[in-house]
């Protein structure tokens, strides 16, 4: 403890200081990789952190459907009383809902996308609720590189399976990479309303939803409106599904039209997730 | 002073605090078990240990998720350093002193990161934002530190006893 009352120790804090600040400084501008230590950090922690979430996420799945097991009960002694002939449809129904969603969904959108996309596992999640960034268990050996957006499958209208942005990989290390969701407060989003058109744009605010403004002054912009990304800007490809507008205020002024859109994508259920690598050609 | 504790703690919120916590977040907040870790520390094992933890801590955190590298190990360190100094001379008579300073810690954490986020990148959030997190995660890191100190407390005493060191 000597080490800590006296000139000794102030000039360990003061080392502490000067090389914990020059890291920050160094690190500040954008990076392609990881450095070295974060590739070592990256390749020791990331295949255990991968198994551990994937079995935490069993243990929660599985108690989800224990849950859901007499939601599941119930609705079908209704159905089976209202309609005998349909126990058959039924059945059908409850093998669908017994798969998970993410599968039901990948194989969807596999289908429907127009983009070609790798499937990886997240492996760790930040702690703080200052941030809201995971790791993934793919890195630049399977082609990832900055910028990529990272998507699940989410049912839109109709029983359409869309490609619901997720974030943007900030960085790769060769197995594993490091992802900003759209919810962290420094993701900045170029978004389109599907039905005016109208652009603008929204961010991260730490909450599950996005703020953010409408570009033009006469948009007509309203609630329930569904928002794509635009693809100014070049972080993200156009057309990605972003999320539903929530809430319209226009300031004092009437200059500025402020949105709030809450995301297609539920944050707080996420394991596996698609990265897109490239456009698929038209056939 | 077991330092095997120390290791197997740093090591369990490495796996477990990045993973299993996440899934029980409340409100989409979970505790930060890294923070929680450098406080518990710094109580029971004073500065000197909770300075280093904390630059160890939050180094790995930063190098796993952030792209600006020394943000968390920042921010750790300042929180180590002043409860550590501040909790030998004043505090460590009065018990309930260490839950109040799980809660502000955090609360310290987040204007730490705030101001380092907005000095660095200008980046701006919104207090009102930032605030209903940080409400939330207050309550439940002072919740988590409050078992994980009552039970590390004891652990750490007689480890501290069985090495022929003061706790």
């Amino acid at each position: 403890m000597k080490i800590f009352n006296g000139n000794k120790s102030r000039i360990w804090i003061m080392i502490t200081f000067i090389v914990l600040g020059s890291t920050i400084t160094a690190t500040a501008s954008a990076r392609e990789t990881g450095s070295k230590p974060e590739a070592i950090v990256g390749f020791i922690f990331n295949p255990v952190q991968t198994a551990i979430y994937s079995a935490v996420d069993n243990v929660r799945d599985a108690f989800d459907t224990i849950v859901n097991v007499f939601d599941y009960k119930k609705e079908n002694k209704r159905l089976e009383d209202e309609n005998k002939a349909l126990k058959s449809t039924i059945m059908e129904y409850e093998k669908v809902i017994g798969k998970s969603e993410y599968l039901k969904n990948e194989q969807k959108l596999r289908k429907s996308s127009k983009y070609d996309f790798l499937s990886a596992k997240i492996s760790a999640q930040e702690q703080s609720g200052m941030f809201e960034k995971f790791t993934i268990n793919k890195g630049s050996s399977s082609g990832l590189k900055k910028g990529d957006a990272v998507i699940v499958g989410v049912e839109y209208e109709g029983g359409l399976v869309v490609e619901g942005l997720v974030g943007v990989v900030q960085q790769t290390g060769e197995t594993w990479a490091k992802v900003t969701s759209i919810i962290d407060p420094s993701s900045n989003i170029s978004v389109s309303v599907i039905r005016t058109m109208d652009t603008g744009i929204v961010k991260g605010s730490l909450k599950p939803k996005l703020e953010g403004y409408m570009l033009a002054q006469d948009t007509g912009v309203k609630e329930g409106d569904k928002v794509i990304t635009s693809g100014i800007g070049g972080v993200y490809k156009d057309g990605l599904y972003v999320g539903t507008v929530e809430n319209v205020e226009k300031d004092s002024r009437d200059l500025l039209t402020q949105i709030e859109v809450k995301p297609y994508v539920n944050f707080g259920k996420l394991n596996e997730v698609f990265v897109i690598l490239s456009e698929r050609e038209q056939e | 002073m077991g330092y095997l504790t120390v290791i197997l703690s740093v090591l369990i919120n490495l796996f477990f605090g990045n993973s299993a916590l996440n899934m029980i977040n409340v409100g989409g907040v979970s505790p930060n078990l890294s923070l929680i870790l450098v406080i518990m520390f710094t109580l029971l094992g004073g500065r000197k240990l909770g300075c280093t933890l904390a630059v160890i801590v939050g180094l790995l955190q930063d190098l796993l998720f952030q792209d600006i590298i020394g943000i968390n190990a920042m921010a750790f360190f300042l929180i180590a350093l002043i409860i550590g100094g501040a909790y030998e001379k004043f505090f460590k008579a009065n018990i309930l002193i260490p839950l109040a300073i799980a809660a502000l810690s955090t609360m310290f954490y987040y204007l730490l990161i705030l101001i380092l986020k907005y000095l660095i990148l200008g980046e701006t959030v919104s207090l009102l934002d930032a605030s209903y997190n940080l409400a939330i995660e207050m309550a439940y890191n002072g919740i988590v530190f409050t078992l994980v100190y009552g039970f590390m407390k004891k652990r750490y005493k007689r480890s501290a006893a069985r090495f022929g060191k003061s706790a």
